[in-house]
């Protein structure tokens, strides 16, 4: 009996040291790879280049064929391919690794993350009533001043949009989604031209981006847009290959010619570790930042964890030049429990700007509902960032991103829940309002610190009525002379009159500025 | 006095915190370490301590005493929860406290002459406790991913046990159920090793005691019978 217990470890043990495991094998260089940049890509993504300033380079060619048939003559099996990281991702054992790593064209060879991942935790659409969703669908849009682009003929048209989700079933015939300029589709799952099945994800995504109901209701602001349907995911339990798929793809939309990606995808745990969201660890981040330096303009949701035991944002919100997307409750107008908390672990601001966490939009079985999830909140701004991209068609990506933060509504407020907030399109039309002037002042009222905040259009916008006040957010943070978050707050005030926001000392220690928002302006009090 | 005392702050307190509702409602804050923005959840890394529930299911295997040549089925079943306290990056003790279930059948063809009594089974109900030793081989995972080995001990405690036995003999059946039977020594134990990756894990368990259950069994075809002592399964975390 004891030898049987000895055979049955040994054997554990044994099944142990055999195992497989997938590697990212980065090769040195592209030596003797030929390549015509004008054959390969579309003539938009050239366009596209020449815009941004981005030269073709090394990143563009493909990988050396005879660097990866001496790898796949050592490996069990290859699962993607990577031009803009040179890299190819192989099935192996330990010791295969060891023995690349011998190979003088391989610089390096990383184990692979191999966990199952839950992301796109939405909620199932809701049904909800024609009238009901007539009404929600333009505020959802009207949240953004988003008309404002249609009334000046900015509807996403030229701009090329790129959609990465599980699935689109139910897209292919849909009322709301059929206007819609379908260029290409690939599915990199199942490595065919065939998105429309196993999952509903990607569907209620594009329809946020560009869906309408009728002539007169939209659910995204983008309708005439050209658009590229990717899938990267097996919805629900992910497994360990979607960051390839991911990198896959944004590669096939770079060859197409797209401006801007949409990604309602985030990874998180048990796959990674809060410190390794800082936008350089994960290969999604390094994709999204890849597809960013060639020209594309990435908005992706922040995550919907921020309600539970991971709360922050996931992978790849928070890579430095995406543009991560917070949910806002459409009837509190802050935060919505479950959007992500930022910033990324190295301290940048994530998320960056934020749209409505529920959205009305399409449904697979042809109808629509209301859906929530900040993977709702993302599409609805990458349909705002295609109008204002059609509105400014000289802007470089660069441009783009730092303009959407500008035309967030909280803007140059900031917190690490709503980023900007919620961009509106008056600003980006250039259309600035004009505030009255305001002043904050730090006193002290019976030995408590108080920031007395004189917004002289409180009166005249809220007739001095005290129960309007009071459902009104007034956002408060404090920031060190790095400009880096101390501490912030929403609140609620119920004294028009006299609002005075009492301040504790503790939260204020090392803090160089305090910011207070209140519809449209913001105060600022130095505290040096 | 006391009391009073306490009644009396307490009321001011409260009309204090009546006062700053009215005054101001905070409906979220958050403050923020500028240095290190991300906390780290106690759970992501191979922290000191941490636990999780889990159950697993496995089979008796191995040879039978000789005296006692029929074969037979069991199936078992445990849940329970793990305690992990680190000891180091790459070693750590853990405490389980489970329960198992374990049921163990044989069929009528195994029983020679005794044609009436189709099958037999005992079902035993056990809570147990068990201390390894964990060797983490992706350290800095050990709580929720990576490779580990456990080696240890455990004992059990059986607090119920039934025999059943059932017969047919032409259109007549019957079960009969023997309940509060008792194994010969109620605390049993043994060795445990296990080989676990991130939730999964494949476990062996050797029994050093004797469960002492033939003398439930009048039917000669029993004599020398007890369970195999060896028994393998699987694990599954839920965390």
């Amino acid at each position: 009996m004891k030898k049987l217990a000895f055979v049955i470890i040994g054997a554990f043990m044994a099944l142990s040291l055999s195992a497989q495991y997938k590697y990212y094998v980065y090769l040195k260089d592209k030596n003797g790879v030929e390549f015509n940049p004008t054959e390969y890509f579309h003539p938009k993504a050239l366009e596209r280049r020449t815009r941004c300033g981005v030269a073709i380079n090394q990143t563009d060619f493909p990988v050396s064929e005879a660097y990866k048939n001496t790898v796949l003559t050592k490996a069990d099996s290859c699962t993607a391919t990577s031009r803009w990281l040179n890299m190819i991702t192989i099935w192996g054992n330990e010791n295969l690794a060891t023995e690349l790593l011998e190979l003088e064209f391989v610089k390096s060879v990383n184990k692979a993350p191999m966990n199952a991942v839950i992301t796109m935790a939405t909620q199932k659409a809701d049904d909800i009533s024609q009238e009901a969703a007539d009404r929600y669908a333009t505020f959802q849009l009207e949240r953004m001043n988003g008309f404002a682009f249609h009334d000046a003929g900015y509807t996403g048209k030229g701009i090329r949009i790129a959609v990465l989700d599980a699935g689109f079933s139910g897209f292919d015939g849909h009322d709301g989604l059929e206007h819609l300029n379908i260029e290409a589709n690939y599915d990199f799952v199942r490595k065919e031209s065939f998105v429309y099945d196993y999952s509903s994800h990607g569907t209620g995504v594009t329809g946020c981006i560009g869906g309408r109901m009728g002539d007169d209701v939209f659910t995204g602001l983008a309708y005439e847009a050209t658009y590229l349907l990717a899938r990267t995911e097996k919805s629900k339990t992910e497994k360990f290959s979607e960051e390839e798929f991911w990198l896959e793809a944004a590669e096939w939309a770079d060859k197409n010619g797209a401006d801007l990606i949409n990604s309602s995808l985030g990874y998180t745990k048990p796959r990674y570790f809060i410190e390794q969201m800082d936008g350089k660890t994960t290969l999604v981040s390094k994709a999204a930042q890849m597809a960013f330096a060639k020209g594309i303009v990435v908005v992706t949701s922040a995550g919907n964890e921020g309600d539970g035991d991971w709360k922050y944002i996931g992978s790849p919100a928070d890579a430095d030049s995406v543009l991560a997307i917070g949910g806002i409750d459409a009837y509190k107008d802050y935060k919505i429990d479950f959007s992500s908390y930022g910033p990324n672990s190295r301290g940048l601001l994530k998320p960056n700007v934020s749209a409505l966490g529920t959205a009305v939009s399409a449904r697979s079985d042809g109808g629509f509902g209301k859906m929530s999830g900040t993977s709702f909140s993302s599409p609805l701004v990458a349909g705002f960032v295609a109008c204002y991209m059609q509105a400014n068609p000289d802007k470089t990506q660069q441009d783009v991103f730092e303009a959407i933060q500008q035309c967030g509504h909280l803007y140059p407020y900031y917190d690490y829940v709503h980023g900007y907030g919620i961009p509106v399109a008056w600003k980006a039309l250039g259309n600035e309002n004009a505030w009255p002037e305001g002043n904050a002042e730090l006193v002290t009222n019976d030995g408590d610190l108080v920031l007395e905040v004189d917004f002289k259009y409180f009166a005249e916008t809220l007739n001095n009525d005290s129960t309007e006040l009071a459902k009104k957010n007034i956002y408060l943070h404090a920031v060190n002379e790095e400009g880096k978050l101390l501490y912030y707050s929403v609140l609620h005030i119920s004294n028009p009159a006299e609002v005075l926001i009492e301040l504790d000392d503790d939260r204020l220690e090392g803090a160089a500025i305090i910011r207070v928002h209140f519809e449209g302006k913001t105060l600022e009090y130095n505290l040096r | 006095m006391r009391k009073k005392i306490t009644t009396y702050l307490a009321v001011a307190f409260a009309l204090l915190a009546v006062q700053n509702t009215q005054a101001q409602t905070v409906v979220l804050e958050e403050e923020v370490n500028a240095e290190k923005p991300l906390e780290t959840e106690p759970k992501g890394k191979n922290s000191k301590f941490d636990f999780y529930p889990y159950f697993g299911i496995g089979l008796n295997v191995g040879e039978q005493s000789e005296a006692f040549p029929h074969k037979f089925q069991s199936r078992y079943f445990q849940y329970g929860t793990k305690y992990k306290f680190k000891l180091n990056k790459a070693q750590s003790a853990i405490f389980d406290i489970r329960y198992q279930l374990t049921r163990s059948i044989v069929d009528h063809e195994e029983m020679g002459s005794h044609e009436t009594v189709k099958r037999v089974f005992f079902t035993s109900h056990d809570v147990a406790g068990a201390i390894y030793h964990r060797f983490n081989f992706d350290w800095n995972r050990g709580n929720v991913m990576g490779t580990y080995l456990d080696i240890g001990a455990y004992f059990s405690y059986n607090f119920a046990l039934t025999y059943n036995e059932v017969a047919e003999a032409g259109e007549l059946q019957s079960n009969t159920e023997y309940t509060k039977l008792k194994y010969d020594t109620p605390v049993q134990y043994g060795v445990e090793a296990r080989l676990g990756r991130d939730k999964w894990s494949l476990f062996g368990q050797m029994r050093l005691t004797e469960r002492g259950l033939n003398k439930y069994l009048y039917l000669p075809a029993f004599e020398g019978y007890d369970q195999p002592n060896m028994l393998v399964g699987i694990e599954l975390g839920l965390f």
